[in-house]
């Protein structure tokens, strides 16, 4: 074989490498990293459901002192 | 001929697998970046509304109804639209976390990481645009 297919094969094998690494240790972290999307996607909905709580029970308090301001004139 | 294919093939396929590899690591960083950005902003957020919420009382009871009536409007305007471009962010990371979880477990072959992290970053950057518009600032977050 010519060195210009030698060098190719050398680059392909090294690009083939350095995914079966990448897919290797993405396997490896698998658990790790689905536990850890699983807590960090519940913290998330857990902020914002907290959120529109607050602003709804904020927006009660707000709406009931002004119109209470406004009957009293 | 023959040799020449079958080199094709395989650097083909050298391109396409380290390709996967970046793109699912992208991926995760926006999602990681995402989730940093929309957690610091919930903190924020809920701070600025009851202050806003306070300020309006306090102007009400200071007299001015129609004004703190009006300020009321508008913060609304403004929580709503946050509210929404916040709620578009927060989708579009969990499509992200999907992808990579679902090529991670296996469940499905083929994901275009590389779209789920531009639209990860194009809502997140949507929003980070209209918190500077309502002159919200993030602690951490470049505006």
């Amino acid at each position: 074989m010519s060195p210009l297919i030698l060098s190719l094969i050398s680059l392909v094998a090294k690009l083939i490498q350095l995914g079966v690494d990448a897919a290797k240790a993405s396997q490896d972290q698998h658990a790790d990293i689905l536990k850890k999307y699983d807590e960090a996607l519940s913290e998330g909905q857990a902020a914002i459901d907290k959120l529109k709580s607050d602003f709804a029970q904020r927006d009660a308090v707000t709406a009931a002192v002004l119109d209470s301001l406004e009957k009293r004139g | 001929m023959k040799t020449s294919k079958k080199l094709l093939a395989i650097v083909a396929m050298g391109i396409i697998m380290s390709g996967c590899a970046m793109g699912i690591d992208r991926a995760r960083q926006a999602v990681t970046a995402g989730i940093h950005v929309l957690s610091a902003t919930a903190d924020e957020f809920d701070k600025i509304d009851a202050q806003k919420q306070a300020d309006v009382i306090k102007k009400g009871q200071g007299g001015d109804l129609p004004g703190a009536r009006a300020d009321l409007k508008k913060w609304y305007a403004q929580r709503g639209k946050i509210s929404h471009d916040y709620e578009l962010a927060w989708d579009a990371i969990k499509t992200a976390a999907r992808g990579v979880e679902a090529i991670s477990s296996g469940t499905q072959k083929t994901v275009d990481f590389g779209q789920l992290a531009s639209d990860v970053m194009a809502a997140i950057a949507q929003l980070v645009a209209t918190l500077h518009d309502a002159g919200i600032k993030i602690p951490g977050v470049v505006q």
